[in-house]
């Protein structure tokens, strides 16, 4: 992905995309564990199936949500970048899906250092259906 | 019968402790597909660990808040929204202080007739000089089984 040069960042500027390839069902595991979730619709299927959900592990939302962290400050260059991140879950991310992240920047404030950039951003499955939209707001270091 | 959430609007949860380690970090940032971290940031943790903290801060399970929400067989448990604030660093092989209240609480009635009802908690996390380094505001939504 291409850092911001702040020279280039301005209203309507699209954020480089960044796409998830196939959800591991191990990834899945290993957040269930970081995050100590016992919700049982991440490992166990007859839990997904008994909630409705369909037949695939389903993705924590904090780690497709985790997909667009790392699109923000890889674009900002700085894992202390995002000052703020607001986010709506919409859908479920599955085990296999791939995902694709955005974003698009909304307005640019200069601040002490540099700029701040608030950018529209989302997560979509790649068969369209979007998981997560939000906004957030990034510095960027002039 | 649908349960009565408003009690629990303000009550302080016990909060908790966090040490971030390198190796968690570094296994974290692969299963989540992070970039490595950029130049002069190495002995920085990717801001996720704020979520973390949001869940492992609260001092009670998600089993425990399961129960405070009263969700019972058949009730799915659901991650609604989340709002980040992060105001400092988060270095690896650090320790940090989490306190949290729950803010809100709420219930509305879906489409289907079906109830979903809410629970909003704030996680504060403070860093090894107790400084505030971030919070999390986490929805969690219950979605009640139908009869």
């Amino acid at each position: 992905m291409s850092r911001a040069s702040t020279g280039d960042v301005a209203v309507g500027t699209e954020l480089p995309g960044r796409t998830v390839h196939g959800v591991s069902v191990d990834h899945i595991a290993v957040m269930a564990l970081v995050l100590q979730d016992s919700n049982p619709i991440h490992w166990d299927l007859d839990a997904v199936r008994s909630a409705r959900l369909g037949d695939r592990e389903v993705n924590q939302g904090g780690s497709t949500l985790a997909y667009v962290q790392a699109a923000l400050v890889d674009w900002a260059g700085s894992r202390t970048a995002v000052r703020s991140l607001t986010a709506r879950f919409s859908a479920n991310v599955f085990a296999g899906d791939d995902v694709l992240v955005g974003g698009t920047v909304t307005a640019v404030t200069s601040v002490d250092g540099g700029l701040l950039a608030s950018c529209d951003v989302w997560a979509d499955r790649t068969d369209g259906v979007r998981a997560i939209s939000g906004t957030a707001e990034v510095f960027l270091r002039g | 019968m649908t349960p009565q959430l408003d009690r629990l609007r303000g009550r302080e949860l016990p909060g908790g402790t966090l040490r971030i380690e390198g190796y968690q970090s570094a296994i974290l940032d692969r299963a989540l597909h992070a970039p490595a971290p950029p130049p002069g940031e190495e002995h920085l943790a990717s801001p996720v660990w704020l979520v973390v903290a949001s869940l492992r801060g609260m001092g009670i399970t998600v089993d425990e808040l399961c129960e405070l929400a009263e969700k019972r067989a058949g009730d799915t448990l659901l991650f609604g929204g989340v709002d980040i604030a992060q105001t400092g660093d988060l270095p690896v092989d650090a320790d940090y202080r989490t306190t949290a209240v729950i803010t809100d609480v709420g219930s509305r009635t879906m489409r289907d007739g079906s109830t979903l009802d809410s629970v909003v908690v704030l996680v504060s996390v403070l860093g090894p000089d107790d400084s505030e380094r971030g919070s999390v505001t986490s929805t969690y939504l219950f979605k009640r089984r139908t009869a």
